[in-house]
């Protein structure tokens, strides 16, 4: 309801604007008209109750609520001027709620093997059930001097439900040598909620190892080194489907009859796959951690290697089957794999000074390895396909332009298109990388910094080819526009092969997160308020970017945070640049 | 808590009690979930069933015929000269300025709610074969069907797939079909709604008219009149529109044209276009609403020949029958200057001359259709038959030259196919090229 991209949205009318109708959709008086507004509360909470009834058994239990509520609500009074029936006066609204319940509970035996052999044994059950119920409404042609739904002339409402209920058990065994090294093995048992189809129980193994090695005898004794763990760690995983996801449903749909009543008919709603299976991942992480020089120094490096046979994935389905617009797959292998690492240090470390810089990163290489016996490559920009990043660009090249006229335009003649399509990128970032420093100096003061880095990832500037498309952008306007830019707008909307290539660009970016100043301040004045401490901290936010893509921002993703593969922007609002200014007091 | 005990015993005592739980619960109970939002086939068994099936099948054809937001009657309308845009959409201004990308949404809307009204009419048809054999309601599927093939192959470029997700079984993909395989479709599906017919004569000649049209494309005069030859003057079969309803129910026409401002009536769009304004005809009655557009910039022009949202649509009629019949006595040397003339009559028209050369007289027939098929999704099929029935070149029938919101006109004659067709697996090694097989008229 709140969409930013569309003809209510602020950036839209800004970028179809023209210089005889500088604001394409709306003027800015007339955006700022609408009311909108959304509350939200949430409510978390939990309780444990533990038993030990002997000294090496113990049984514990948790219940946990997670309570959601949200309500969005427009409203265009009556005769404000803005374009079509909502300047009837409009009203929408959209109330959800979710509840989200857990339980937990296990059993634990610990006790003494040997003298230097611990056993841990552990076996417990789990349940989650998840409740989400919404309704919205709208109503247009409402009196001037009311805003409710119920005074509209003309209404509509809908309401949605979801509900999923989980339930687990699992057995965990743990052996413990010397306090040095750790042996566990556990196996876990799934099922899961399914409306019409009913998937079988999966089990998930895992089995690990952590070892101090440093503490062992024969280890040589380095003078930094506090203490160094080698770990492994090897386990199965599993996504059961969405409860209705395998099932074809029907959507119900209003009918004029032949006596000009309202009738009900039905019509393929989600076209449902009777193929599906549960998704299941099997993964072996290793990796060490190290405490270098009395504790200011830290490294946690971690290899990891997962593989996935039948991975979920929702697939767009040609328009001429007349169904659903898209529907679950499982799709063959596929594999992540790739290294995590984290460091921290300590630079200066006084009484007033302090300096401590992390590094965080990852590295993932992402590939589909195969997609099944008979299955052909998924998608079209977007595409799945054996040997490549899930969900990678892929469109017909632009190979070459020339100028040949000379005339410092380029027509779709002048342009070199690939004639089949090719690999542009993988849609996710591959590489990242945070950069954080803390520094405290006297006085009380604290600075605090944020650098992000992501790499190696194509984003889409769907904003740019749009206004080509609406003939509005500068490459098809201006003859001094770089042939460059002219190549890719005239082969997007005027050549043929209409190829996005040009508008697929390295996304990569690093972006100064925050900056932090913390102040405490005089006890005086945290005493004048009756507390005991008080400080002020200024924040900004977003505060720039570096990046080669001619888009807005990188980050951008106007399919929302859902789309897990691909990066688009779309008239959309990047990240803002904002500053808070807090004051904490401690009583 | 590290003390030394005998080793079985706890873990027997914690693994016996930790089970105790789950063990006692009967999990597929305790997984139950009931959604109250979802209606599964098998909730629709027998012939109630079916007829709920029929419903929505009439609800899909009316939604993409001419209902709520759209349907084949408003955006080709806007393809042809009978709107122009006095909206803001982009993917709408590609339509009207004849210059549509494959990637357009509004497009793929479209196309994906007609293939929808396909297949839901051909399935309601085998349903009620299946469960109400005899019930006149079969041949209504199949004339709807009928239309929906009918309106791929006039208004879509060559190269429409038809696929198919059947009752039982999964989905199939299928090829890409030329004009001429879309219009046999069409007739086989008309010659099926012929043979349920028996018994309703509106069914009958409904399919006799869809018949007639599809032989019209083929080039085929002779056989369209001879189709048409049964179906009285006075007959017309309309989908129903109402006021009130939800949005699908409405009159699309009158929903973009007078509520939401956004399609605008024409006079000679392009240049080429029909003088629906100018030419001051009662069979396009309309009047100047005084203000714009959506766009605040475009004068909105009001057509009045539905005049309110749950104004139906005239899906064939007999009026249509007998222009049809007119153009085989065109070409056959028969008398359709009478028959044009006679429809004219029953309107208070006056009559018609005859203009002397038989391309003039064409010009004339179809400035007649024009005007007679108004708003019922006849006008782009027939400026693309005359390209390519007529001889006539598409710059010389279709809007061209300055487009009046900046740029000029492009070439597109049919509609594309969507970019996303590509996911046909019927389809592989199209991969980046347009699926349509030809986008000649």
């Amino acid at each position: 309801m709140g969409n930013d991209n569309n003809s209510f949205g602020m950036l839209p009318s800004a970028f179809f604007g023209t210089s005889a109708r500088p604001w394409s959709f709306q003027k800015p008086a007339q955006l700022f008209g609408r009311t909108f507004y959304q509350d939200t509360q949430r409510f978390t909470g939990s309780g444990t109750v533990t038993w030990d009834p002997m000294d090496w058994l113990s049984f514990r239990a948790t219940g946990g609520l997670d309570y959601y509520n949200r309500q969005d609500v427009s409203f265009f009074a009556r005769d404000i001027g803005v374009p079509g029936t909502s300047n009837l006066g409009r009203k929408d609204t959209d109330f959800r709620n979710s509840w989200q319940y857990t339980l937990d509970g296990s059993t634990t035996a610990s006790f003494d093997l040997t003298d230097g052999i611990t056993s841990r044994s552990t076996v417990g059950v789990q349940y989650f059930e998840n409740q989400f119920a919404g309704t919205n409404a709208w109503g247009i042609d409402i009196v001037n001097g009311a805003s409710s739904i119920g005074v509209a002339a003309e209404t509509f409402s809908g309401e949605v439900h979801i509900f999923e209920k989980t339930a687990g058990l699992f057995v965990d065994q743990q052996f413990g040598i010397n306090d040095r090294l750790f042996l566990t093995g556990a196996i876990r048992a799934d099922d899961n909620s399914a409306f019409g189809q009913d998937f079988d129980l999966i089990y998930y193994p895992k089995a690990g190892l952590s070892w101090i090695a440093s503490e062992e005898s024969f280890f040589p004794q380095i003078s930094f080194l506090d203490q160094l763990r080698i770990r492994a760690a090897w386990g199965r995983s599993g996504l059961q489907p969405g409860s209705d996801d395998a099932i074809r449903t029907l959507s119900a749909n209003a009918i004029t009859t032949p006596d000009d009543q309202t009738g009900s008919g039905v019509s393929i709603g989600n076209i449902g796959n009777s193929l599906l299976e549960p998704e299941k991942s099997s993964e072996i992480e290793a990796g060490l951690d190290a405490e270098f020089f009395s504790g200011r120094a830290a490294l946690e490096l971690t290899y990891y290697d997962k593989r996935t046979d039948g991975a979920l994935i929702t697939v767009p389905l040609a328009p001429s089957l007349g169904a659903s617009a898209t529907r679950w797959v499982n799709i063959g292998e596929v594999q992540n794999a790739g290294w995590e690492a984290a460091i921290t240090g300590t630079f200066v470390e006084t009484n007033t000074v302090s300096w401590e810089i992390g590094l965080s990163g990852s590295i993932n290489n992402n590939e589909l390895l195969s997609l099944g016996e008979g299955t052909e490559p998924i998608g079209t920009q977007t595409r799945f396909v054996p040997g490549f990043p899930l969900g990678g660009q892929w469109d017909r090249p632009i190979v070459g332009h020339n100028d040949a006229d000379g005339n410092g335009i380029i027509t779709p003649d002048e342009l070199t298109i690939g004639d089949t399509i090719e690999y542009i990128g993988p849609g996710m970032p591959e590489n990242q990388l945070s950069i954080s420093s803390s520094l405290r100096l006297p006085g009380g003061i604290r600075v605090t910094g944020l650098l992000d880095y992501r790499g190696d990832y194509i984003a889409y500037n769907n904003t740019e080819r749009f206004r080509c498309r609406f003939r509005v952008c500068q490459a098809l306007i201006d003859p001094e526009t770089p042939l460059a830019e002219q190549a890719r707008a005239v082969a997007s909307l005027l050549h043929p092969s209409q190829t996005v290539w040009g508008y697929m660009e390295p996304g990569d970016f690093w972006k100064l997160r925050e900056v932090s100043a913390r102040l405490d301040l005089p006890e005086r004045f945290a005493n004048s308020f009756r507390a005991s401490r008080a400080s002020v901290t200024i924040t900004g936010r977003n505060l720039a970017t570096w990046t080669d893509y001619s888009g807005m921002d990188p980050e951008i993703n106007s399919n929302g945070s859902g789309d897990n593969f691909g990066i688009s922007e779309f008239l959309t609002q990047p990240p803002v640049r904002f500053y808070t200014v807090r004051f904490n007091f401690s009583f | 808590m590290k003390t030394t005990h005998n080793k079985v015993l706890p873990v027997v005592l914690a693994a016996g009690m930790g089970l105790l739980g789950p063990v006692a619960c009967d999990t597929d109970q305790l997984l139950e979930v009931v959604d109250p939002d979802l209606v599964t086939p098998e909730n629709l068994q027998g012939a109630k069933g079916a007829e709920l099936y029929w419903a929505g099948a009439v609800g899909l054809f009316g939604s993409a015929f001419s209902s709520g937001g759209g349907g084949q009657a408003v955006y080709s309308g806007m393809l042809a000269d009978e709107f122009h845009l006095s909206g803001t959409f982009p993917t709408r201004n590609q339509v009207d300025r004849r210059e549509m990308d494959d990637r357009n949404g509004t497009l793929l809307g479209q196309y994906r709610s007609l293939h929808r009204a396909r297949v839901g009419t051909k399935n309601a048809a085998q349903r009620l074969e299946e469960l109400l054999p005899g019930d006149s309601r079969i041949a209504e599927m199949w004339n709807l069907n009928g239309y929906a093939n009918l309106f791929f192959a006039e208004h879509y470029c060559s190269g429409v797939p038809f696929s198919d997700t059947p009752n039982e079984g999964d989905i199939v993909y299928g090829k890409q079909a030329t004009t001429a395989e879309m219009l046999d479709a069409a007739s086989g599906s008309f010659d099926a709604a012929a043979s349920a017919s028996a018994g309703d004569a509106d069914q009958a000649h409904l399919a006799a008219v869809g018949l007639g049209r599809v032989h019209q494309n083929r080039g085929d005069y002779a056989a369209a009149a001879a189709a048409v030859a049964g179906v009285p003057d006075d007959w017309t079969y309309s989908i129903r529109s109402k006021a009130g309803g939800t949005f699908g129910q409405r009159n699309a026409i009158f929903e973009m044209n007078h509520t939401q401002r956004r399609w605008s009536l024409s006079d000679r769009e392009g240049g080429n276009g029909v003088t629906f304004r100018s030419g001051a005809d009662s069979r396009v009655p309309w009047k100047d609403s005084g203000g714009t557009g959506f766009d605040e910039e475009t004068p909105l022009y009001l057509q009045l020949k539905y005049g309110s949202s749950e104004a139906d649509v005239v899906l064939g009629s007999g009026i249509e029958a007998r222009l049809i019949r007119a153009e085989h006595e065109i070409a056959s040397g028969g008398p359709w200057l009478k028959t044009l003339n006679g429809l004219r009559a029953g309107v208070g028209l006056p009559a018609l001359a005859d203009p002397g050369t038989e391309s003039a007289r064409i010009d004339l027939l179809f400035d007649e259709r024009a005007r007679w098929l108004f708003g019922t999704a006849h006008r782009l099929g027939d400026l693309r038959r005359l390209v390519r029935q007529y001889g006539r070149s598409q710059e010389a029938v279709f809007p061209a030259g300055d487009f009046f919101k900046g740029g000029a006109y492009g070439s597109d004659v049919n509609f594309p196919i969507p970019f996303e067709e590509h996911e046909n697996e019927a389809l592989s090694g199209l991969e980046g090229r347009p699926v349509c097989l030809n986008r000649a008229a």
